[in-house]
């Protein structure tokens, strides 16, 4: 008997590995042989009888690669599989075997730029550019990238090569969906790729098209070689292909999916290959976990859904909330994804349409909403590219694929003119500028706007319309502007909005002002207003929040009363258990203050055991197919009942992940952990969770952390142990707000407090290397860098004092005025082992389209703050931003919040604004002065 | 009812049923048999192709052969609404109007759903382009007394879904010869299109439902004036000649995976001297595990040889020659391209001659197999 051996005529690098597929056809066209094999060599599986073969490959590429052989008895034969075209290196062979990329060259086009590339990042925050770093060509950490222009020279049609390559756990890197952005010749392309220890991505002419279409295509690789290959096959419907390979890939990969999943490219395209080619039957549990376990990957729970859409009697409100979980997440990484997720929402648009409920009028109505949302990116997408493409100059703004580029509309061109009870008039136009002063911190405007609220609905005879009233009191909560909100409610309460929601938005204000008394004056009459029976979530949430009342008097007091602690617990309990399942909030708060009782040795007794509760509300965890965040908040909580550490931090993973928590969430979660469940840094799980959870907050719109001199040291010391003892403990492939805060906690103590000899504080500064500023000066020198506001040249400066992370520095080295640009450097000397604020990357320039954000550390106070800000204009050398809370003092360092470099030094703060001098501006006047 | 075939092969029997649509005039665009001519043409014409290509896709439909599921019906709308048979014969068919195309797909669903092993075959040649979905034209389009301009749009995408969800059909093929361009100024327009059936329920089951689109996302479709079109041709090709799997007890057999690839490969070696590179997009659903047999070919299938020298540079000098065991011969004089060769699915030798600046190139017994086998022939100077 003989066997048939094939071998690949090229060398192929990594791609020698892909799995592709393979027939042998005998003289009579019959198929006797049909398998998929490694796409370098492979040893048939079968022995032949002597005779005539036809062996025939099909390469994703679409390339048919086919020999005749002559099989003699007991003789093994060789069999060459030679491509027309030949990769021009072994590691381009992803691009010239495993995709339809390399075509021919566009003759028509006669000034062919070098595309510009862009990197983008979309996560919890939104789009960020992602910065490369100039001097180093890094991305991020750990990841570099290398242009390579010079392919075009041997290989038409090539324009540009870029490679990534990650060191270390290259799925530290990966917080959230990477996109690559390409321009040229008035074009623009978003390209997602899905992250991998090595990425390429090559820029190609586009075969001629009209006259209107791009002028170049993108294809990258990313993944194992089989996946690419896979993807290839699905993206080109070459089914038959995909089919004879997936089907033995995917026994290999099963075991490992429902083990555990490392890979979610992987996973996802697993996904879509039983969902389109495969046995859809075939997808278990596994597209739970990885839906769930992966929350940066929005095509996870669209496979999900598309697996419970093909099941028997899918559930429409399941089906439903992972198609919106997935669009929360961002834009499927795959175009199949981006195909089953138009169709899917859909299909649901068009059954809830059909099959009108009032139990899913909600979802109903996001669904609709999300079929919107998405529309113009279907119309701008790329179709044929297998990772999701369209075209774009910004993410947000999709734009018609093949028109060329258009200026990004201003998002911020809503003017507000009019006065203030006038205003009221137009209530969809008021509520946007109300949201834009809220997310720009204009508290100014923001009062205005309520103000002629206030004097609206005085003027009006007919009470504001609930809903409206609603959404504005929602607005202000979700900005903490506590005071506003009680003064609003109060208003529309007066004049006749007596609704049950306006009643308890009031209550709750009046406990976030701590006006406990108030405020269970108004939670009991709700709870006691005979018209509430067409309102009984209302009575629950009004019967929680009277709970939460106690809870807090008793927290907060200095000699607390147990009465108070027992009232707590009884009303939260009362609503839990006449629906346990529904008011798993309230089930929590139970658990809590249970765990509280047992730690202050305070009898409670009528009770099941805090555990008990704690496993009910984990079953009921567990049974559910999507956890929103609220639930998240209560499985972190719940976790730490049981004393599932691990479990926690999961679960803290997922919330801090989600867009959609905002910073009164965090805070509300944070102060629940400290006052209620007394967790502290120095132990299990609060050194894990704490800092945590603070970086959450501080990453949100408007977060705030107060921490002294003392908390700085402890809690970056303790952010670092806890960093390291995470890392040894659940691995660091995950996503990770402890490192990010563990950055900002570092800038803190490169922080510095200028005080007079006398000890009147005169301002914040910021301990910088004398490199990034005078390059002929020592990398280990150390200056200190404040406004000129601070002080100048010609102070007595033996008398001022420095304090920087609690440490007292005396100023004996040489200064520098920057009149220009107003600012000091005063030099230090060498300080080994303090910390710097770097100069670098620099931040995305200020684009007036989009809401950019920053971040402060103003050190001047007895205690650090750490403010994100609102970064609202920037002019020359100065650029403007706005403080949630306290107006930052001068010499204040701002900082980009992506990299926590150096990116401004506030020089002065007026109610309104703050103003800072850009580094640029600082590091352009520097380079030409003398040190 | 505009059935030109129809069998009346007893309903519990597996059958293909076909809804073939060809619009070509559209009274209310430019070139139309104005009844009411639109303001707003969108720079579109009436366009000679469509009933061409649809009345010769719809009589060669005649001849699939399938013993698993043989041709039960083939209903046909075309605009104008004239339908020549192969024997010359000449009938008057529905209009494809948005009306008579939404109830004839009914009826088309209705039937196809009568037995979950039948094949439903829809084609539409017209005016197409796209926004976010497919959309295509019919004769109706642009009516100026229709005052929304989707009533008169087809979304394919949702009447595909829906009808995957309504049709019991297991097998739904979409062959789509249209644009899929979209065209600047209808962008200025609001507007959602209208899926031609509609669906209450949720569950996707599995099918096998590929569609095969005459043109990429944002091209344009082709076809020579007075011609059927590439698209078309191609499939008449694929399905007569070039789109076999392989053979199973000897007979050839055209599946619905096959006759994707043979599209692709098919579409993408077509060359037009003016015209962009034509290519067959499919779209594809095969949920099913395997590929459905779509027809048997009664004779032997036919496949495309791609004939080539290494290294190229010899192809310039290259006379080739391809002989089967029964002395049928084809030859091609020196040219510097590769030599594509359609010749029945067997066993050939291939020669190569050089002019004497390489050594003569011999090929022995080489299996050609559909839809396209390549052999390059070493020239050895």
């Amino acid at each position: 008997m003989s066997q048939i051996q094939t071998r690949f005529a090229y060398g192929a690098g990594d791609s020698e590995n892909a799995l592709i597929p393979l027939e042998v056809f005998n003289a009579k066209s019959e198929t006797v042989y049909r398998d998929s094999v490694r796409m370098g060599s492979a040893v048939l599986k079968r022995d032949f009888d002597p005779g005539t073969y036809l062996v025939r490959a099909t390469l994703p590429s679409g390339e048919v690669l086919s020999k005749t052989v002559e099989v003699k008895a007991d003789r093994s034969v060789e069999v060459l599989l030679r491509p027309r075209r030949q990769s021009p290196r072994e590691n381009l062979g992803w691009a010239y075997y495993l995709q339809s990329s390399v075509t021919r060259p566009l003759e028509l086009m006669v000034d062919r730029q070098l595309p510009q590339v862009r990197f983008w990042q979309h996560n919890t925050s939104g789009w960020t550019e992602m910065i490369l770093r100039p001097d180093s060509k890094r991305l991020g950490n750990s990841t570099y990238v290398n242009f390579d222009a010079s392919l075009g020279d041997t290989q038409p049609g090539v324009r540009l090569l870029v490679e990534l390559q990650s060191h270390g756990d290259w799925r530290r890197w990966e917080l959230g969906q990477f996109w690559v952005q390409v321009e040229a010749e008035g074009f623009s392309r978003m390209m997602a790729v899905p992250p991998a220890p090595t990425i390429g991505i090559l820029v190609v002419d586009a075969e001629p098209h009209p006259k209107d279409s791009a002028t170049f295509r993108i294809v990258a690789a990313s993944g194992d070689p089989t996946t690419q290959a896979l993807l290839g096959y699905l993206s080109s419907g070459d089914f038959e292909s995909a089919r004879n390979v997936g089907t033995d890939w995917y026994k290999h990969v099963q075991e490992t999916l429902k083990s555990k999943i490392d890979d979610p490219g992987m996973a996802a395209i697993a996904g879509y290959l039983l969902l389109e080619v495969g046995d859809a039957g075939q997808l278990d549990d596994w597209t739970r976990t990885l839906a769930r376990g992966t929350p940066w990957l929005p095509d996870g729970p669209i496979i999900r859904a598309a697996q419970l859409l093909a099941g028997p009697d899918p559930e429409p409100k399941d089906v439903a909330d992972w198609m919106l979980e997935a669009v929360r997440r961002g834009l499927p990484m795959f175009t199949q994804g981006l195909r089953l997720l138009y169709d899917g929402l859909g299909n649901l648009k068009d059954y809830f349409a059909a099959n009108p409920e009032p139990e899913w009028a909600d979802r109903a109505k996001s669904v609709a909403e999300q079929v919107e949302f998405l529309r113009p990116y279907c119309a701008s997408a790329i179709w044929q590219s297998p990772f999701t493409c369209f075209s774009a100059t910004h993410p947000e703004d999709p734009q018609l694929a093949g028109t060329s580029v258009r200026p990004v509309p201003s998002i911020r061109s809503r003017a507000v003119g009019s006065a203030p009870a006038k205003l009221w008039e137009d209530v969809n136009g008021s509520l946007n500028a109300l949201s834009e002063a809220l997310n720009t911190f204009n508290w100014g405007e923001c009062n205005r706007i309520c103000d002629g609220l206030i004097a609206y609905v005085g003027a009006s005879k007919d009470p504001f319309p609930e809903k409206p009233a609603r959404q504005i009191l929602n607005m202000l909560r979700r900005k903490r502007r506590f005071n506003r909100m009680r003064t609003v409610a109060e208003a529309l309460l007066r004049h006749g909005q007596r609704s049950p929601q306006i009643r308890r938005q009031l209550g709750q204000a009046l406990i976030e002002l701590k006006e406990y008394p108030g405020a269970e004056e108004v939670l009991t009459g709700i709870l006691n207003d005979s018209s509430l029976t067409s309102y009984a979530g209302e009575a629950a949430e009004a019967t929680g929040l009277l709970g939460r009342v106690y809870k807090q008097r008793y927290c907060e007091a200095e000699k607390p009363s147990k009465e108070d602690l027992l009232r707590a617990i009884k009303l939260y309990f009362d609503v839990y258990h006449t629906n346990p399942e529904g008011y798993l909030w309230h089930g929590i708060n139970t658990v809590a203050l249970l765990a509280r009782a047992r730690k202050d040795h305070v009898a409670v007794a009528g009770y099941p055991s805090l555990e008990d509760i704690a496993q009910s509300i984990d079953s009921f965890l567990n049974r559910m197919e999507v956890l929103w965040y609220w639930d998240r908040a209560t499985a972190v909580e719940n976790a730490v009942a049981l004393h599932n550490w691990q479990g926690a931090y999961d679960h803290l993973l997922y919330y801090a992940a989600d867009s959609t928590v905002d910073a009164f969430e965090c805070g509300s979660l944070l102060r629940q952990l400290v006052q209620v469940w007394q967790l502290s840094m120095q132990e299990n799980p609060g050194r894990f969770l704490l800092p945590t959870l603070q970086g959450a907050l501080l990453a949100r719109e408007g977060g705030r952390i107060i921490l002294n001199q003392d908390e700085v040291r402890q809690v970056s010391g303790r952010s670092e142990e806890a960093t390291r003892d995470f890392d040894k403990r659940f691995g660091t492939e995950r996503y990770q707000p402890l490192r990010w805060y563990k950055t900002a906690l570092a800038r803190c103590r490169a922080g510095v407090r200028v005080k007079s000899a006398k000890g009147e504080v005169l301002g914040s500064g910021c301990l910088v290397r004398a490199s990034d500023f005078f390059p002929q000066r020592s990398a280990e020198e150390i200056l200190l860098l404040t406004s000129d506001s601070v002080w100048q040249p010609g102070s007595r400066l033996d008398r001022v004092e420095l304090e920087a992370a609690g440490e007292k520095y005396s100023v004996t080295g040489e200064v520098w005025s920057v009149t220009e640009v107003g600012v000091t450097l005063t030099a230090l000397g060498s300080l080994p082992g303090v910390e710097i604020c770097p100069v670098g990357p620099p931040a995305a320039p200020f684009d007036r389209s989009k809401l950019q954000r920053l971040c402060v550390i103003d050190s001047a106070g007895d205690s650090v703050q750490l403010q994100e800000c609102a970064w609202v204009d920037a002019s020359g050398d100065v650029l403007r931003y706005r403080a949630p809370f306290d107006r930052p003092a001068p010499g204040t360092p701002v900082f980009d919040p992506n990299y926590w470099s150096l990116i401004g030094i506030t020089r002065r703060s007026s109610e309104a604004t703050s103003e800072a001098t850009s580094i640029e501006a600082i590091t352009r006047a520097t380079a030409s002065a003398k040190p | 009812m505009s059935l030109v075939f129809g069998p009346e092969i007893p309903d519990d029997k597996p059958q293909t049923h076909a809804l073939v649509i060809g619009v070509g005039d559209y009274p209310h665009l430019l070139g139309g048999k104005l009844c009411k001519p639109s303001n707003e043409t969108f720079g579109l014409r009436r366009l000679d192709s469509p009933p061409l290509s649809a009345i010769e896709f719809a009589n060669w439909l005649r001849k699939l052969t399938n013993k698993r599921a043989p041709v039960g019906t083939i209903d046909v709308l075309l605009s104008p609404g004239e339908f020549r048979d192969p024997a010359g014969g000449v009938s008057d068919v529905e209009t494809a109007s948005m009306g008579n195309i939404r109830r004839a797909f009914k009826r088309w669903s209705d039937r196809a759903g009568t037995n979950p092993d039948n094949i439903a075959i829809f084609y539409f040649c017209g005016h197409g382009f796209e926004k976010g979905v497919t959309i295509l034209l019919p004769a109706d389009f642009a009516d100026p007394d229709e005052a929304n301009i989707g009533i008169n749009m087809i979304d394919l995408e949702k009447s595909w879904l829906c009808n995957l969800k309504e049709c019991s059909a297991r097998t739904q093929v979409y062959l789509i010869d249209a644009c899929r361009e979209t065209p600047v100024d209808l962008l200025k327009e609001n507007f959602s299109p209208t899926a031609l059936i509609s669906s209450k329920k949720l569950q996707e089951p599995r099918r096998n439902a590929p569609i095969l689109f005459a043109a990429n996302s944002g091209t344009k479709a082709h076809a020579a004036a007075g011609q059927v079109s590439y698209f078309t041709r191609a499939l008449l090709d694929c399905f007569s000649k070039l789109g076999a799997a392989g053979q199973n007890n000897g007979v050839w057999e055209i599946t619905t995976d096959s006759l994707g690839a043979a599209m692709r490969y098919r579409m993408a070696a077509m060359k037009v001297e003016g015209l962009p590179p034509f290519s067959c997009d499919v779209f594809n659903k095969s949920s099913l595990g395997k590929a459905t047999v779509l027809h048997t070919m009664a004779g032997p299938a036919y496949a495309v040889a791609e004939i080539d020298c290494a290294p190229s540079e010899a192809l310039s000098l290259a006379s080739f020659s391809i002989q089967d065991s029964n002395g049928s011969h084809f030859q091609r004089s020196p040219l510097a391209e590769v030599w594509s060769v359609e010749v029945p699915a067997g066993s050939y030798d291939i020669r190569a001659s050089f002019g004497g600046r390489y050594k003569d190139a011999l090929c022995s017994g080489q299996l050609v197999h559909p839809p396209v086998t390549p052999c390059t022939l070493d020239a050895i100077p």
